[in-house]
């Protein structure tokens, strides 16, 4: 019996409906598309240690002024949260978000067991180990491989401003793109020559060579998309013009453009105040806080905040007493800020750690930083955590 | 077996440097290479020491290594900037000195003098069509497929023999295939 046409593209449209779907749901839980809606996580790395305690003040403490007589902010400077608890001044604008409800403040953040060197406790944090066991991949890369294992394998959905890539962005499979400069990045990575030697058929080539030029694909390709989201939007938004400003552009940018990216990720710093520290923290501060403001503003102009979901984190905080050149030595647990227009719970998510109730004169830590990582990647970034960071871990409620 | 590891970024810059000899005006360079190329040598990131293999390359670290020949030999001028988590911090648990807090260093090269003396006279003898085959066998841990020498070969600078063999050499040395050993 012949099939009419009609009956052929009936029969032919229903088959290719039912092949399609598992895959399509597939794709749709683990990949909200790009435009409004493609939820974005923004990490800013506090590099150095930032002081936590300079940070988020305790300024009817007394213990906190007789532990810091020099470096201890005055309380009439501190811009007050609450009855107790106050913001660094230099804090201004994000003063004014924390009053809006768009910023949760989790504080007394760390780890059993805190490393005191920059290098291991930045690699605990980057690769979300414990003290105990040295990873090599990071947790942003694990995210990335897990994406690739569910069908999501986009070129570009990490990306780190800078020249290189951290430790944080490195998947065992999958590695995220390190971009400071658009343009630069794309001359450099996508120019002619690279671009013809990609491109040729697989061979039965060396297995590391075929890697290699694998990599290098991904790469030119992420380079041209990169290159082509950043022309989509010249922002009319003004950013400072400071490394973290013209960073934070960069990102504002490519989000309001509506790039597939999912995680963007930026370095600030150095916070490692060991001498007069007040003077360093505030400037660092200062540009943050600026850089920030400019952000927001581009991200609510364009109807994206609510997208949006920005952390702050550093290796350590510092010790509670400072020392004798008006700085801090390296410390223990400190707070992390979440910035954006979707959070559940705004405002301090809970207590400032005592300070009489120290170990050997460090914070102790109330929150494990994992269990922050595994409300992210499940709450913000719709993945399985414990395929993440290897175990369970109790969530928190500020998204 | 030839080509079945990635080169770590000291054997890449020793090997460069045992191929053409360089000299650098900023002795901090060699150290800014290494740091870029993210191994900075006695200073591995922990005492488990540097991850290797795949590790060394991601898409960052790829281009700067298949970018690197042609800024040191060419005339390209390499802009790069070190990380923050990568300077010198001051280690030290109590009572260290604060570390240099300039945000992230760019990577001065300098002037680099490369002596190619030698090198092009081990090339002297040699007709144009032999070079290309000839040089990709010297420098590559692996045979290159003929069409992709062929692609190679399209690049190069063909005003005279010197300029053949030096443009040659920087395009064969920022192949994938030239970051193995």
């Amino acid at each position: 019996m012949a099939l009419s046409r009609r009956k052929f593209i009936q029969l032919s449209s229903l088959a290719s409906a039912s092949l399609m779907v598992p895959q399509f749901l597939k794709g749709f839980e683990y990949r909200p598309m790009g435009k409004p809606g493609n939820k974005v996580l923004v990490v800013i790395q506090l590099s150095g240690g930032n002081d936590g305690l300079n940070t988020i003040i305790p300024y009817r403490n007394d213990i906190y002024y007789s532990s810091r007589p020099q470096i201890g902010i005055k309380r009439e400077k501190v811009l007050a949260l609450t009855d107790e608890v106050g913001i660094n001044p230099a804090f201004k604008n994000v003063k004014q978000m924390y009053d809006d409800g768009q910023v949760s403040i989790i504080n007394g953040v760390g780890y059993p067991h805190p490393d005191r060197s920059h290098f291991r406790s930045m690699d605990i944090w980057q690769s979300g180990s414990t003290s105990k066991e040295i990873i090599t991949s990071g947790w942003i890369g694990r995210y990335l491989d897990n994406a690739a294992a569910n069908g999501n394998a986009h070129n570009a959905l990490a990306i780190e401003v800078d020249d290189t890539l951290s430790l944080a962005m490195k998947g065992a499979e999958r590695k995220a793109i390190a971009v400071n400069d658009i343009n630069r990045f794309h001359a450099a990575a996508a120019n002619d020559y690279f671009k013809k030697i990609a491109d040729h058929k697989e061979e039965h080539e060396a297995q590391l060579a075929g890697y290699l030029y694998k990599t290098l694909r991904e790469t030119t390709s992420a380079a041209d998309y990169i290159y082509a989201q950043g022309k989509i939007n010249s922002t009319t938004q003004s950013y400072p013009d400071t490394q973290i400003g013209k960073r934070m552009k960069t990102i504002g940018s490519l989000i309001v453009s509506g790039a597939e990216t999912q995680v963007m990720y930026v370095s600030h710093g150095s916070f490692d105040t060991h001498v007069n520290q007040n003077g360093r923290q505030d400037a660092l501060f200062t540009q943050l806080d600026d850089a920030l403001a400019a952000f927001v503003a581009d991200l609510k102009a364009n109807d994206r905040f609510n997208d949006v979901l920005i952390m702050t984190f550093s290796e350590f905080g510092r010790r509670v007493a400072q020392n004798a050149s008006n700085g801090t030595d390296h410390g223990t647990a400190s707070n992390m800020f979440f910035i954006g227009g979707g959070l559940k719970k705004a405002g301090l998510y809970n207590e400032l750690p005592g300070l009489t109730d120290l170990d050997e004169g460090d914070l102790k830590y109330s929150v494990d930083f994992k269990e922050v990582y595994a409300t992210v990647l499940d709450k913000w970034l719709q993945t399985n955590p414990r395929d993440v960071l290897g175990g369970k871990y109790a969530q928190l409620s500020f998204i | 077996m030839p080509g079945s590891k990635i080169k770590s970024p000291i054997e890449l810059l020793v090997g460069y440097q045992r191929l053409l000899p360089m000299m650098f005006d900023n002795d901090k360079t060699v150290i800014n290479l290494q740091r870029i190329l993210g191994q900075y040598l006695f200073n591995p990131p922990n005492v488990a020491g540097w991850p290797g293999g795949k590790n060394w390359i991601d898409s960052s670290s790829l281009v700067i290594r298949m970018r690197l020949p042609e800024s040191l030999f060419g005339s390209k001028e390499l802009d790069l900037s070190a990380k923050e988590t990568d300077a010198e911090m001051t280690e030290g648990h109590r009572h260290a000195v604060t570390m240099d807090t300039q945000p992230a260093k760019a990577v001065k090269m300098g002037k680099v003098t490369i002596d190619w003396s030698n090198y092009l006279a081990f090339w002297r003898g040699y007709k144009r069509a032999e070079l290309p085959a000839a040089i990709a066998a010297y420098l590559l841990p692996v045979k290159l497929p003929a069409e992709r020498l062929k692609q190679v070969t399209t690049f190069a600078d063909n005003d005279s023999d010197e300029e053949y063999i030096k443009s040659l050499t920087i395009l064969l040395m920022e192949l994938p295939e030239y970051q193995l050993t």
